[in-house]
């Protein structure tokens, strides 16, 4: 007959056994893993017959309502984003 | 309440009726009614709902919904130009797969010791706002951008001590719907003029009614009706001269290639984060935010919350927490200077993914791009005979009105045609806006292919000339 080892588990009633173990990263915070010219995700290019259409989209913007500086956003591949991501959750 | 039957229902434990009949044996009760004891009688719910059969199964109840789904008529399936407010642009596949995360999809109320990760990425997510709007203060998500409108407008109305609030004529009449709601019973609405060629906010109308009581003026950049309101800085000035606070509503996707609001004096700046990753999910897929200088007198008038970084006693090591709760309405209850919620806050996680993955080269790109493709939409459509497009002569982002009235046909006649040609034709403003006569308000996105605005081009001539 096999042994009852559901018996094993406790000693004078207290549970013998870890009862939960957490993953747990010391993650840093995004920005720090950023390197200049890395891709998340890339954007759908416009076709020429667009472009040959309308030229430079932005140049009937007056030049105080076009950004001067791009978004200081970090530069991260796609399996970082969503290793970090997944490390927080 | 008491439920005899036999069955055993998987999302409920204990419902077998051995265990259950257990269980109440152990607090010595002869049936579950008696927990109900304190409600009087006459309070208590009699007979049955009047409910259908209940599909028990798990399979039948996705097939059941499943044919519900099928009855729609979808932009996944047709092509949609249709935006105002709610918008089709792609959204990255690692945003779902960070959003449907348990760990984050269930977090709800937790605190900084016991919700790290959840800090942690909101904090970045404010983080990324506040470099892509190019300002100090981000506040964790609030319901909409509805909601983030109306708010700015009230902490206006708390900082100066003022009740009048002005806003441009051409802001979604939704947008302003809610806001008179969150504006009742103390603060005054006004809506300023626009330019009809232009769509410009009237400045002449501004410098004459702004007063000492004016404790904002509000407008969209890019507007509801799609153009760039280009005089922002000039708005900005004549609200300063009069002690007002400058409030703008913006779309973040357009922020890589638009003068963030700060640039031309917005003190606020706010707006709904669904173009950076959330699907079109009939309202469910939107959240605001609100932005603004690092000043005391700004800060602390934020109702919600805003999340903050410092060290701990690990050295190099990181802890997230709340900056100033005292002021939120979590903390206190009865004086709380509005009331917030929670129900956002997984849009804010996704929002940050979307922004770490797009980076400052992926926000330019997408916002050159839909410019493109949107003046693209605009060339094609101003060449059919009778439409015009866009009404207003000013630079647009990804929205633009067209005008049929010289097609002798109304928006919905178009709409009504174009949809058996599987296309989504633009909003009806025809209501909205009389003044514009037969006009829509078309939306192009990255989406939208040079083929996709041809197919529009072709049908929207087919139907102007049968």
């Amino acid at each position: 007959m096999m042994e009852d080892i559901t018996q094993h588990r406790f000693t004078n009633g207290k549970l013998n056994l870890r009862r939960f173990h957490q993953a747990k990263w010391d993650e840093p915070v995004i920005f720090e893993m950023s390197e200049p010219g890395q891709r998340g995700i890339l954007v759908p290019e416009v076709e020429d017959g667009i472009t040959d259409a309308v030229g430079d989209p932005l140049s009937n913007l007056p030049e105080k309502m076009r950004r001067e500086e791009s978004p200081k956003l970090p530069e991260l591949s796609q399996p970082q984003v969503l290793r970090h991501y997944v490390r927080l959750s | 309440m008491t439920d005899e039957s036999p069955t055993v229902y998987p999302y409920i434990p204990n419902s077998v009726p051995a265990v259950k009949r257990q269980m109440l044996d152990a607090v010595g009760a002869q049936d579950a009614n008696e927990f109900y004891a304190d409600v009087p009688e006459n309070l208590r719910f009699k007979g049955l709902m009047n409910l259908p059969k209940p599909l028990l199964s798990e399979y039948e109840l996705k097939r059941h919904v499943e044919g519900l789904l099928r009855r729609n008529e979808y932009a996944g399936e047709y092509l949609n130009f249709l935006g105002a407010g709610c918008y089709q642009h792609h959204v990255p596949a690692v945003c779902d797969e960070v959003n449907r995360r348990g760990e984050f999809l269930t977090a709800y109320a937790g605190e900084p010791y016991d919700d790290h990760g959840r800090f942690h990425a909101l904090f970045e997510y404010t983080s990324m706002m506040g470099e892509l709007l190019n300002i100090d203060v981000v506040n964790v998500p609030t319901y909409d951008g509805y909601q983030a409108a109306a708010t700015a407008i009230r902490m206006a109305a708390r900082i100066t001590g003022r009740s009048h609030a002005l806003l441009a004529q051409t802001i979604d009449p939704d947008k302003l719907s809610k806001i008179r709601d969150y504006c009742k019973p103390d603060i005054e609405i006004g809506l300023l003029p626009y330019d009809r060629d232009t769509g410009q906010m009237d400045l002449d109308a501004l410098h004459e009614v702004m007063s000492s009581k004016t404790a904002a003026v509000y407008f969209d950049n890019p507007s509801y009706l799609g153009f760039i309101e280009v005089d922002g800085d000039e708005i900005s000035k004549i609200a300063h001269e009069h002690g007002a606070v400058s409030v703008v509503g913006v779309d973040p996707i357009s922020m890589g290639v638009l003068t963030p609001p700060v640039g031309y004096g917005a003190d606020i700046v706010c707006g709904d984060i669904q173009p950076l990753g959330m699907h079109m999910q009939f309202g469910g897929g939107q959240a605001g935010f609100i932005a603004s200088r690092d000043e005391e007198k700004y800060v602390m008038e934020y109702p919600s919350r805003l999340f903050g970084i410092a060290p701990t006693i690990m050295p190099g090591e990181y802890g997230f927490g709340d900056v100033a709760y005292e002021r939120t309405s979590f903390a206190i209850r009865e004086e709380g200077k509005e009331w917030v919620g929670t129900a956002a806050a997984l849009w804010g996680i996704t929002a940050g993914v979307y922004l770490s993955l797009m980076g400052p080269q992926g926000m330019v790109e997408i916002g050159a791009g839909i410019m493109a493709r949107s003046q693209y939409a605009m060339l094609e459509l101003d060449s059919i005979s009778g439409v015009k497009a866009p009404v207003f002569q000013s630079p647009h982002f990804k929205e633009f009105v067209v005008n049929f009235d010289d097609t002798g046909k109304s928006v919905a006649e178009t709409n009504k045609a174009l949809l058996g040609e599987g296309i989504f034709g633009g909003l009806d403003l025809s209501a909205r806006f009389p003044e514009l006569g037969q006009s829509a308000l078309y939306c192009v996105t990255e989406v939208h292919t040079q083929a996709d605005i041809d197919t529009l081009a072709k049908a929207l001539q087919e139907v102007v000339e049968s």
